[in-house]
């Protein structure tokens, strides 16, 4: 197997990330490049698809220029993206505005509509999860109702790797394991709800066909090959959301199995038989059919750490330069020497409002327990084992909707500090295991790229043979009564600082 | 390097305070000729448990008399009299042959949260100068924690001081307490009742008072004169008298010109000591006291104030400001200046941030030990300005809860008069200010204990009749500030949330602090 080689491509929120694997799951060459986001109106959070396709083209020119793997030896390419985006484009998939991503807000009149007309019952029942302006379809009737003559023209509602498949191989799709934050699908039927498709009034022949993660949309075209380097008639799959891809690279593939993914969020995942239909979570595809993921997801978890290094880490930003290291692994020393429970200390990751399972915008970071014996190093663990109560809080609202983790791996970039995993293991009382090779949703797609490629007959067996395990960490009990006790006070702060947060949301912004 | 103006005979003044120790030099109209300081660390061995050593407190006072001297170059035989305040409540238990039987329980130590509960629930008559509740910082909790904690340790002890009587004893080789800070912080009632016996023996400290000093001094009376070989090592004339003096922040009001009704000085240290006086005795739940006679004699001391300010200030430049040095010494600043410019970015409010002062507890309107400090409203646009901001708002929120107290009991508040270190700060008190909504007037002499010990050293050596006429001849105001209208309008939001906040977080707050470790 060792000439031939799989493309995976993840359209990520900071920037796009490819790999090539072998089919042994062992990645030969990789590379990055970022690109912008805009924040033209508060709320608002746009990147521009022209910026993914030429950060896709740029890094898979690089890696075939300096891997010596040749374009032809590539078997199959798989996709994944941040998700759900809007990205509108004309017949020829040309772009018609800037893509609102994942993290635009703008919607939340388009939501209290929803509320009223359709109600959130009525949509977990068919899609699951809530309404909130992070999902499609609230995004959608923005743009019906502030950007008509875009949304006349508009030939086909796109996802960001659905985008790039586009440009590939001229195939329109969208995946099936996106499908439930368009808040417009049909879990069971794997497809597009007509019956929400038409309650909202939006035309269903924007939307795309949706296929099967593995289903082959197209081959990539000779204009495409010019432009990115991969060889004209590569077969090109539908691809998949990046949780899914993220799913896969950490060995989901059965009920009950868990992941958690920590870079600027938290995203937890859990392996079910059945589509989630609760509003507290939200659910989500997989690329095994029948296989289903129950979804929690916090907002600044890895984001509270990263804003900690960059507003009050100067030291260790320059003691990091000093001794050519990461920061974050300054950070995690700190958090080290800092005793479970960080001395009395909590925090509150809510630092850009939280998802799951409080789904609150106003909602802001609390340090709570200050004294003056409180050192650095204890605000440090106070964060990370803030983002672990969070990832708790998530995993009790999966229990409570009948969905047990029997299991639970840990990926990201959170996932490379080890006193921040054996914090996970201590406060949720399981063990946690990691992949060997952490290279991140791309990892997936080669996977899924596999299956595609014909290498293996399921995801399963690709899984099997491409997915090797790493380092464990397992629950110390002694510390299990006192991270209940604190556990149970955090759980307490947000309830009693509610309607602060909202009063504070309501106070103008003021000039010095 | 001496002063033209300045006249001889001269004073010699100590202040023991939290984080250092100074001396100073004034001459008897109030002008300092020249300070020496010296740092001594604190011990945070657990929370809520703050200790020093009496050694660091000898070797800081020795170097910061003899560098004074040094520096003041005036003659040491022109150099009259002497008094020493120092940290109220920081309790010295000693053996008869003047050594320590433990390291000494700073003032900011609230271990005898318990014991300061169960004092409170007896209920005794002696209590009226707490109505909230018997604050732990005090001493007879401290005192009862000692007997429980380390029983042989105070069966060891043969006097229980406080920091000001112990540098009284160093100096002059006598046992003594002060009337001040024993009228203020260990319940003794000067007019009539004398030692709270019946409320000792309620927790079983009969056996407490055999641990006093027979001898209590009132403020200015002479303890003795200056023994010769310590003079030998300060460099000073053995023989000068050395007065009685008492608690920094109290001994600070004389340093503040802080002498009729309806004055208010805050002394603005690691600690805000807000002492108000007052014509009529006033008891209510929300200040501590009014203790009557307690600095001007005939006037009425009402207390209040916040354990931790400059404290928090010190904290947070301590553990995030660190790497702002370079930056500070490249701009030719010190780190609290550049720490005020990037907070003089942030607006009222500080991008809405509430921050909770009560890192080590809440000394009034609340008087709650368990209860600690917290910030929220944090998000990723909050930067050190921001957070650096809000740390001196929520201070001042503090300071504007315990003004609404005085108002709710009809506390005719005429003037406040604020010193101490905060008061460099032209930011923080323009923040107090706003806060306020009232004026704010800074002495020239920051260092108001300082001054303060010397008043009392003036009338120790007969230079002035009574403590408020050396008061009134050695203290000048050099700065008021305004309030600004608009922006006091837009903190009555911020101090309404400081407010709710901790009625919102008292429980959790407590179950926090009570937790096993």
């Amino acid at each position: 197997m060792s000439d031939i080689y799989l493309a995976g491509i993840d359209i990520g929120t900071t920037g796009a990330k490819a790999i090539l694997s072998d089919g042994e799951g062992r990645v030969v060459a990789q590379a990055g490049q970022e690109y912008a986001t805009a924040y033209p109106h508060p709320n608002w959070a746009e990147q521009a698809p022209e910026d993914w396709w030429q950060a896709t083209c740029a890094i898979m020119r690089r890696i075939f220029g300096e891997s010596g793997v040749a374009p032809r030896q590539v078997a199959a390419i798989a996709v994944s993206c941040q998700a759900p985006s809007l990205v509108a484009v004309d017949r020829e998939g040309a772009v018609l505005c800037p893509a609102a991503t994942w993290m635009d807000r703008r919607s939340e009149e388009q939501c209290s509509w929803l509320r009223v007309h359709i109600g959130g019952e009525r949509i977990a029942a068919i899609n699951g999860g809530r309404i909130d302006p992070y999902f499609l379809a609230p995004k959608l009737l923005w743009l019906r109702q502030y950007a008509p003559d875009c949304y006349a023209a508009c030939h086909q509602v796109l996802q960001a790797n659905g985008f790039i498949v586009q440009r590939l191989c001229g195939a329109f799709c969208m995946d099936s394991a996106v499908g439930p934050l368009t808040m417009l699908f049909d879990g069971g039927r794997q497809d597009w709800s007509d019956e929400l498709v038409d309650a909202m009034g939006l035309a269903r022949s924007k939307l795309p066909p949706v296929l099967p993660c593995a289903a082959i949309a197209g081959r990539v075209s000779s204009r495409a090959a010019a432009a990115s380097g991969f060889a004209a008639g590569t077969p090109v799959l539908a691809g998949m959301v990046d949780g899914a891809a993220a799913a896969i690279e950490a060995g989901l593939v059965a009920r009950g199995q868990a992941v958690e993914m920590t870079g600027q969020s938290t995203v937890l995942m859990i392996g079910s038989d059945q589509p989630y239909h609760g509003q507290e979570l939200f659910p989500l595809g997989h690329a095994i059919p029948g296989l289903h993921l129950v979804v929690g997801a916090q907002v600044a978890s890895g984001g509270s750490l990263r804003w900690f290094r960059d507003q009050l880490g100067e030291e260790e930003r320059r003691e990091a330069v000093r001794q050519g290291i990461d920061p974050f692994e300054l950070l995690s020393r700190a958090a080290e020497s800092s005793p479970p429970g960080a001395n009395r200390l909590l925090f509150l990751p809510y630092m850009y409002g939280e998802r799951s399972p409080i789904w609150d915008t106003d909602a802001r970071g609390v340090l709570f327990g200050l004294s003056l014996a409180t050192r650095k190093a204890d605000i440090v663990r106070a964060i990370m084992e803030g983002a672990a109560f969070g990832l708790r809080h998530n995993i009790e609202a999966a229990q409570a909707g009948g969905f047990d983790p029997r299991s639970l791996a840990c990926v990201g970039g959170g996932a490379r500090s080890a006193v921040w995993n054996q914090i996970k293991a201590d406060v949720l009382q399981r063990p946690i295991t990691l992949p060997g090779a952490a290279a991140g949703a791309a990892m997936g797609d080669a996977i899924l790229a596999a299956v595609g490629a014909g290498l293996y007959t399921d995801v399963v067996e690709a899984v099997a043979h491409m997915v090797t395990a790493g380092p464990s960490y397992s629950p110390r009990p002694a510390y299990a009564a006192q991270y209940d006790q604190l556990y149970r006070i955090y759980r307490d702060l947000y309830p009693a600082l509610r309607t602060h947060f909202q009063q504070l949301a309501a106070v103008p912004v003021n000039l010095p | 390097m001496a002063d033209q103006r300045l006249q001889p005979p001269y004073v010699l003044s100590i202040d023991a305070g939290t984080e250092a120790i100074k001396a100073a030099i004034f001459d008897l109209t109030g002008r300092r000729v020249a300070i020496g300081v010296r740092n001594y660390k604190t011990y945070f061995p657990a929370p809520a448990w703050a200790e020093q050593d009496a050694e660091d407190w000898w070797d800081g006072l020795v170097g910061a008399v003899r560098d004074c001297v040094a520096a003041a170059g005036v003659p040491a035989d022109e150099i009259i009299s002497l008094a020493a305040d120092a940290t109220t409540c920081t309790l010295v238990p000693m053996r008869a042959d003047g050594t320590l039987v433990r390291r000494p329980l700073l003032w900011m130590d609230v271990r005898a949260g318990e014991q300061a509960q169960r004092l409170f629930a007896s209920g005794d008559p002696a209590l009226r100068y707490c109505l909230a509740g018997a604050n732990a910082e005090w001493m007879p909790p401290k005192m009862l924690w000692l007997k429980e904690h380390e029983p042989s340790l105070y069966a060891a002890t043969d006097y229980l001081l406080e920091f000001t009587d112990w540098i009284a004893y160093r100096l002059t080789g006598r046992f003594t307490l002060n009337i001040n800070t024993i009228s203020q912080r260990w319940f003794y009632h000067t007019p009539t009742d004398g030692w709270p016996y019946s409320l000792l023996a309620a927790v079983g400290l009969d056996d407490l008072p055999a641990k006093f000093p027979a001898t209590i001094c009132r403020v200015g009376e002479i303890v003795g004169g200056l023994a010769p070989a310590v003079a030998a090592e300060l460099g000073l004339p053995a023989g000068i008298p050395v007065a009685a003096c008492g608690g920094d922040a109290f001994i600070g009001l004389l340093g503040q010109g802080v002498s009729a009704p309806g004055d208010v000085g805050i002394i603005m240290g690691s600690s805000n000591v807000v002492s108000a006086l007052s014509a009529q005795e006033l008891h209510f739940a929300g200040i501590l006291g009014s203790f009557p006679d307690a600095v001007v004699p005939g006037l009425n001391l009402v207390e209040a104030g916040q354990v931790s300010t400059g404290s928090i200030l010190s904290w947070f430049k301590r553990n995030f400001g660190q790497g702002a040095a370079a930056e500070a010494a490249a701009q030719g600043i010190s780190v609290y200046q550049l720490l005020d410019r990037e907070a003089a970015q942030a607006a009222v409010g500080s991008g809405g941030l509430i921050v909770l002062d009560y890192f080590q507890g809440n000394r009034t309107p609340h008087t709650d030990s368990a209860a600690r400090g917290m910030v929220w409203g944090l998000s990723l646009q909050s930067d050190r300005g921001h957070l650096f901001r809000a740390l001196m708002e929520g201070i001042a929120y503090g300071m504007q809860d315990i003004f609404e107290t005085f108002d709710r009991h009809h506390f005719a508040l005429q003037r406040i008069i604020a010193s101490g270190g905060a008061t460099q700060s032209p930011l923080f008190m323009q923040i107090y200010a706003d806060v306020l909504g009232r004026p704010l007037a800074v002495t020239q002499e920051s260092e108001a204990s300082l001054l303060g010990s010397a008043v009392v050293a003036a009338v120790g050596c007969g230079a002035y009749p009574d403590l408020p006429t050396a008061s009134q001849r050695m203290v000048r105001v050099s700065h008021h500030y305004q309030p600004h209208l608009a922006r006091n309008a837009e903190y009555k939001f911020f101090v309404r949330m400081y407010q709710e906040t901790y009625r919102q977080m008292k429980d959790l707050m407590h179950s926090m602090t009570h937790k096993p470790a």
